[in-house]
């Protein structure tokens, strides 16, 4: 091989390379970062609608326990933590929207949290009244058979059909 | 008149054939590398998957507890000594053990601690074990990790009357914690390090393996058939809508006096009463508290925030009372504290 022909191939790598890198550079997204952020944008799209779902498979008794509940939310703080790290590709304008826009989304996060303790709160209550509400006016039902309030009685037997009735399908007008 | 054609040859031997390679290798090399960082960012853009941790919930409000296998046995070893060291009190006579035994159930069974230079703390001592499951730390929920939580008594004037620059002083003048600290964090001695490590061992005194938990394994012989009645009154009386969950509590807030005023019937109101609107300073958090785990609760009387139950027993018809608004009668009373019973597990593998 001669020294030109060296000369030429060595021309045409460095140019390769060049064209390569000037390709790569130029690409205005890195990938990596892109991903990761995409990630936790999913994944806190996801826990989100999971702990919808959960709210009313608790309401409903299909889930009897709430630690679904702490367990979603931690990882939603974590990933939310995660999304602090905005790609340092998004520069200017774009940047300080995506900020706002984070701080408004670990705002409405802290209110759902809230949100849902009150839930479980709530919830546990309603839950034991109902379940001891039947009892209730059974032991009521008997007190009014005793002293033949038939009209007591009545009552409250309506009154528990028309509870039961609400705490099943707890629209206006059910 | 001369033929072009050996002078088209030898220019394409000479001078075409030269660029044509050159062009070879730059479109080549170009090709080349497109295609490899093509492969690459389509390698990560496969790794965009949701992924949420999903453990399949069982259909009983109470799933088993089960021992961590994630957590540093060197940072237990430290956190251990640092939980049994007397020098984070100020006066050197408080550890975090004079609190929480681990022979007594990760508490001290009084109503009140005795702090530092005999104060008299303000709220019943919480137990230690499966501390790592609850969601918050301290009845009123105002640390969120064990880690943040090692502040409260440690700083306290009434209980370890302490503060991190004497503590880390103290820490720093012992070569073996200065040793440990480095061989672990590859560091010296600081706070960060000594909460991560007593944390880490706290994470450890998780208690599985309770007769209960075999039971909801489905081995129905773990339980007597009282126990199992038990069980089903504590389901079906509602207990279970608050202490629910694999910790049998500590993952929600409740009321204290939901159906009938506990303060006021007990008297003396005091701040630490107040519970969560402590921390929140919200009046709906008024008297509300972190609901306190069960598991091996017959070791860790006396009850409540205020340490006012003495016994299982009355600690149940305390709860009948003022949470589930209905009177319990004495057997259903001894079914529920046979069924609670059940729930005391081991740790490190040795019955509580």
């Amino acid at each position: 091989m001669t020294a030109g022909k060296l000369r030429n191939i060595l021309m045409g790598a460095g140019a390769a390379l060049l064209l390569t890198f000037l390709f790569v550079q130029q690409r205005p997204v890195d990938i990596r970062h892109h991903d990761r952020f995409l990630n936790d944008l999913l994944v806190m799209r996801q826990l989100d609608t999971e702990i919808n779902r959960d709210l009313f498979s608790v309401r409903y008794e299909l889930l009897n326990s709430y630690d679904p509940f702490v367990r979603k939310l931690e990882e939603m703080r974590k990933a939310q933590v995660d999304l602090q790290l905005i790609p340092l590709f998004v520069k200017g304008r774009k940047r300080e929207e995506i900020g706002q826009l984070l701080k408004r989304e670990s705002e409405l996060l802290l209110q759902k949290a809230r949100l849902v303790e009150t839930f479980k709160s709530k919830n546990a209550i309603l839950k034991n009244s109902i379940r001891y509400f039947p009892v209730l006016i059974a032991e009521a039902s008997g007190a009014a058979d005793k002293t033949k309030d038939t009209a007591l009685r009545d009552h409250l037997a309506n009154l528990l059909r028309d509870i039961l009735l609400y705490y099943l399908t707890p629209q206006k007008g059910a | 008149m001369k033929s072009p054609l050996p002078a088209v040859v030898r220019f394409a031997k000479n001078r075409l054939l030269p660029w044509v390679l050159v062009s070879s290798f730059v479109f080549g090399g170009f090709a080349i590398g497109v295609v490899v960082f093509n492969s690459w960012t389509s390698g990560e853009a496969q790794a965009v998957e949701v992924t949420t941790s999903q453990p399949k919930e069982s259909d009983e409000p109470i799933q088993p507890i089960e021992a961590r296998t994630d957590l540093d046995p060197r940072k237990i070893v430290l956190g251990r000594r640092l939980f049994d060291d007397p020098r984070l009190s100020h006066n050197n006579q408080l550890s975090c053990t004079s609190c929480h035994d681990l022979k007594t159930g990760g508490t001290d069974r009084k109503a009140r601690s005795t702090g530092i230079y005999g104060a008299v703390g303000v709220i019943n001592t919480p137990t230690v074990f499966n501390s790592g499951f609850n969601f918050r730390q301290f009845w009123d929920g105002r640390a969120e990790t064990l880690e943040k939580q090692i502040d409260g008594p440690l700083l306290s004037k009434t209980e370890m009357g302490s503060t991190w620059p004497e503590v880390i002083g103290k820490l720093k003048s012992s070569p073996e914690y200065v040793q440990g600290f480095r061989q672990i964090y590859g560091d010296g001695v600081q706070s960060d390090y000594v909460k991560d490590s007593i944390a880490e061992f706290e994470r450890s005194l998780s208690t599985p393996n309770a007769r209960f938990d075999r039971y909801l394994r489905h081995d129905t012989k773990a339980l007597t058939s009282r126990e199992q009645e038990g069980y089903k009154l504590f389901k079906s009386f509602g207990c279970a809508s608050c202490h629910q969950g694999a910790n049998v509590g500590g993952n929600m807030y409740q009321k204290l006096g939901v159906m009938a005023p506990y303060f006021a019937d007990r008297g003396h109101i005091n701040w630490a009463d107040q519970g969560r609107f402590n921390v929140t300073g919200d009046p709906r958090d008024m008297y509300m508290f972190k609901v306190p785990s069960l598991r091996n609760v017959e070791l860790t009387p006396p009850y409540f925030h205020d340490g006012t139950a003495a016994t299982l027993p009355a600690a149940v018809r305390v709860m009948a009372t003022y949470q589930l608004g209905r009177p319990l009668a004495d057997p259903e009373v001894g079914l529920i504290v046979e069924f609670l019973k059940t729930l005391t597990g081991e740790l490190n593998g040795r019955p509580l």
